[in-house]
């Protein structure tokens, strides 16, 4: 369950197609704990880029609609105005969002720097979770 | 990355012939080489707007060959930019100048080159055929920051037969005002330079068309070269180059969301503001002969690239359509046209 999270298969495929990338954002993310909820589904991402379900207190939480997280990729908004509109949803202490953007940006270059990454975009297109599961069951 | 021109047949088009002499692809199929990079680059000036096609190639480092092709257009009556920015694998052939990447296709024939579009998605579906006005002229190398510097081949002045679907609806213009360029050579994205370049097509029948480039290092201290070149009709009229060449910006505007190319990586320029100038003066002077081109901003897109030695680093090329006007006064006589351009501006990230 947990590992078919978004998150999962970002962290994945950035650990193994772009590991300076990696090491990048696992330095940036530091001690802190940031909890990611897309499309509802919680996922924790933690100290060293390691994945769990939720655990304890995240010092930053993020809500992601599949649809805004789309619009951005897609150029059709911007992220501040995704933010703005509330398909993207951040919550936390400034330091920490602070952090969250540093990792976003390491990871996301980590991304844009590894082909496979078009895979990934596809399934988002497709509907990540009603693709998985026929669109059944939530 | 020895090749040849493919001898092909004699169009009847002496500047179609001289493009199938010169302007083929350097690259080989096969084994690519270190750090190697070339580009086919196309523009069609339409009533307020404009049509960018860029077919190139780069090697990965690892010997493999990575294609792409970007197209952004913009029509009148559009705020808006559509356009994708293609990876797929390459077909091309040593000497010759066609190529195919995605579906998206290069070919060259006795009429010149026909540039087929077919990008469901982005609602650009079509052909554009472009037949150039001018031989292709070899400019000197481009001192990028490698020691070797790059190639570029121009075609100052081209017309364009466009038949596109643009978002479902047909686009069709006939002797619309076009360029071409192509580039080859080693050098790797930011690396210590930035390019200032653009052309200016008139319209109306005027005979005059201009192309303008400038290298600077990285941070915009230091000009490496500079150069302003003029033909008259099909022939190549005045270059006036370095200290003879003036570059000046004047006045700001902010872009909201300009779009961008591939619209993912705008996502990794957030929160910094797009504050461009609103007019570029280019000017040439030399002894009594000078000439001015003014070219004011009227949409702007920009394409994004990746830094290939700084992990979080980003190549922006800012591309302008722009009107612009022509004066001053070459060979004892006044020279005066009014037309449109495009203008890139290349910045470090």
């Amino acid at each position: 369950m947990g590992a078919d999270h978004p998150v999962d298969a970002i962290v994945a495929l950035v650990v193994r197609d772009a590991p300076a990338h990696a090491r990048l954002a696992a330095d940036a993310l530091g001690a802190l704990r940031v909890r990611v909820h897309f499309d509802g589904r919680p996922r924790d991402l933690g100290p060293g880029l390691e994945l769990s379900p939720p655990t304890g207190e995240a010092q930053v939480e993020v809500w992601a609609a599949p649809a805004a997280v789309l619009d951005v990729l897609d150029g059709r908004t911007s992220l501040l105005t995704a933010i703005r509109a509330g398909g993207l949803d951040l919550r936390g202490e400034l330091s920490a969002l602070l952090v969250v953007d540093r990792v976003w940006r390491s990871l996301g270059h980590g991304l844009a720097r590894a082909p496979a990454s078009r895979a990934l975009l596809s399934r988002l297109r497709a509907g990540w979770y009603d693709n998985a599961r026929g669109g059944s069951d939530g | 990355m020895t090749s040849s021109a493919e001898p092909g047949r004699a169009s009847g088009d002496p500047r179609v012939d001289a493009v199938r002499r010169a302007d083929f692809w350097r690259a080989t199929p096969g084994q690519a080489a270190d750090g190697w990079k070339e580009w086919q680059h196309f523009v069609v000036c339409l009533p307020r707007g404009v049509i960018l096609a860029n077919w190139s190639l780069r090697a990965d480092g690892a010997g493999r060959w990575l294609a792409s092709v970007v197209i952004a257009v913009r029509v009148e009556g559009a705020a808006a930019w559509r356009g994708e920015v293609v990876e797929a694998d390459a077909r091309w052939r040593p000497g010759g100048i066609d190529m195919e990447v995605g579906g998206q296709r290069l070919a060259f024939g006795p009429a010149g080159w026909t540039l087929t579009l077919d990008l469901p998605d982005s609602g650009l579906v079509g052909q554009i055929e472009v037949r150039p006005l001018t031989v292709p002229a070899a400019t000197g190398r481009l001192p990028f920051a490698g020691s070797q510097g790059v190639r570029w081949l121009v075609v100052p002045r081209a017309t364009a037969e466009v038949h596109l679907t643009v978002g479902g609806a047909p686009y069709v213009l006939s002797g619309a005002p076009a360029y071409h360029d192509h580039n080859w050579g080693r050098f790797g994205w930011g690396d210590d330079f930035v390019w200032e370049w653009g052309f200016f097509a008139p319209s109306g029948g005027a005979p005059w068309s201009a192309v303008f480039s400038r290298v600077l290092d990285r941070a915009r201290h230091r000009v490496r070269m500079a150069g302003l070149l003029l033909w008259e009709g099909p022939d190549y009229a005045r270059m006036f180059r370095d200290a003879e060449v003036d570059y000046r910006f004047e006045g700001l505007r902010a872009w909201a969301a300009p779009a961008t190319f591939p619209p993912a990586l705008g996502a990794l320029i957030e929160g910094e503001t797009w504050v461009l100038p609103e007019r570029l003066w280019v000017r040439g002077v030399r002894g009594a002969e000078r000439v001015e081109l003014a070219l004011d901003v009227r949409s702007a897109a920009q394409v994004v690239v990746l830094d290939e030695a700084r992990p979080l680093g980003l190549v922006v090329i800012q591309e302008l359509e722009v009107a612009a006007t022509l004066s001053g006064r070459l060979g004892g006589r006044d020279v005066a046209a009014a037309g449109a351009g495009l203008m890139e501006l290349v910045r470090g990230r």
